[in-house]
């Protein structure tokens, strides 16, 4: 879209601006990149509170989880951690953020709680079992049940979206009763940096018969034939980020996303409000 | 990969500059991208003076995007036709009360390509950008990071610069 806009100098024509709900990345997202902070209760309880004119920044949070093999127990984290949290925890947070927030989300209707299910159950980068899949996909279900009670109360609409790179996980969450039974739910494919850069990334072909709704992706990681292949599928885009570079606003405008997943809630808030 | 090949297959087929080009010179024209990190067309000049080019790059298509992204460069042409250059390019990205200022390094190579008639010449170019600092707008300010957010701090580009130059 940059370019299209740029062209229309040529053209005389105008464009429009991009206009993506925007998500609290790793649940920390208050504006300065402290990698060590993503998916901590501490980073999560500031995120909650980063405003634009009095209204929150962003139009959800993305929750990270990991299923700790060794602990065996669910956990709010971007790694193996072992004293993480658990996971509930930070669904109390969000729940206790909407039954108390004024307004709960930037557009003030709508709050997408984003959950991402992590590929890996250890520190040697061990993947799931068929037990550990069930018991991921089921966690992440109770912090629905716990965010979802909360918005019922507060009368705010909520979107679920399920992300993994691991089309197990996803497909464990999908054949449950009890995803089906959330009102509006959405299953993304979730794609890092190529291999050999991140050996967990998957191959589009992995997700063959998984109900997508939604890609994510880091725009300049993936090559063009990606995207497109993406596109053929007709889903929705997301696109993260870890800093808001002009190349990845540009790349908003290109690929006109329906979420954008950032760091720096308040600066793309800013930006596109412009 | 694709912008590094091709930056390199332009490489290969630039010719040297011609040897009789005066000592010094003013030009100005303009400076094509093909990716996103900077718009696609803006305007370039500056004067060189024997070997050594101080160029200015200024972005007029802002208003797409809010964003404006300027160039000052110095660029050494040490072999006949190729140059090597560093500079720094500030960003501005407006966020309506106000603009985050991004600055970042930038080194990179370049070639001439043939002489053009008329007083007209182009050359090539690609760059390695590194985003040192970010600062203003009521934001956290922040620096390069040394973790996986690096990954978004650093980028690579290309360019053609087409220009009028005249002897001064």
């Amino acid at each position: 879209m940059r370019r299209l806009c740029s062209a229309a100098v040529l053209l005389a024509a105008g464009c429009s601006r991009p206009d993506p709900l925007i998500l609290c990345h790793n649940a920390n997202c208050t504006g300065k990149l402290v990698v060590h902070r993503d998916d901590t209760l501490e980073a999560l309880r500031d995120s909650l509170a980063v405003d634009v004119d009095g209204r929150p920044a962003w139009d959800g949070i993305e929750i990270d989880t990991v299923w700790h093999g060794a602990q065996e127990r669910c956990t709010f984290a971007h790694q193996v951690r072992d004293k993480a949290p658990d996971a509930g925890e930070a669904a109390a947070l969000i729940a206790d953020h909407l039954l108390t927030a004024e307004t709960p989300s930037w557009n003030g209707s709508l709050f997408v709680l984003k959950i991402e299910l992590k590929p890996v159950v250890g520190l040697d980068l061990e993947q799931h079992d068929g037990s550990q899949e069930r018991q991921h996909a089921e966690c992440v279900l109770d912090m629905v049940d716990t965010v979802q009670a909360a918005a019922a109360a507060a009368g705010v609409d909520l979107e679920v979206i399920a992300d993994s790179s691991d089309d197990g996980l996803l497909r464990e969450v999908a054949r449950r009763p009890r995803w089906r039974d959330i009102p509006r739910r959405r299953l993304s494919a979730d794609f890092g940096a190529p291999r050999p850069f991140t050996p967990d990334t998957p191959k589009l072909s992995d997700f063959a018969g998984v109900p997508l709704d939604v890609i994510e992706f880091h725009p300049g990681w993936l090559t063009d034939a990606d995207v497109e292949a993406f596109r053929s599928l007709e889903v929705d885009f997301v696109l993260w980020m870890f800093s808001a570079t002009p190349e990845l606003l540009a790349a908003i405008r290109t690929y006109d996303p329906e979420y954008v997943n950032t760091g720096e809630a308040e600066l793309m808030r800013r930006w596109i409000e412009r | 990969m694709r912008r590094l090949a091709a930056v390199v297959a332009i490489l290969l087929l630039a010719a040297p500059a011609r040897a009789d080009r005066p000592a010094r010179d003013w030009h100005l024209g303009l400076n094509l991208r093909p990716e996103l990190a900077v718009h696609p067309v803006r305007l370039g000049g500056g004067l060189r003076a024997g070997s050594v080019d101080f160029l200015a790059v200024l972005d007029p298509l802002f208003w797409t995007d809010g964003v404006i992204d300027t160039d000052l460069v110095t660029e050494w042409w040490l072999l006949r036709g190729f140059a090597v250059f560093a500079g720094w390019r500030p960003t501005a990205i407006d966020l309506g009360d106000g603009h985050q200022i991004q600055h970042r390094m930038l080194i990179g190579a370049g070639a001439a390509l043939p002489e053009l008639p008329g007083g007209f010449r182009a050359h090539v170019g690609f760059e390695l950008a590194v985003l040192l600092y970010k600062h203003g707008g009521g934001l956290p300010s922040d620096g390069l990071s040394f973790d996986r957010s690096a990954a978004d701090h650093i980028s690579m580009g290309a360019f053609l610069q087409v220009e009028y130059a005249s002897p001064l």
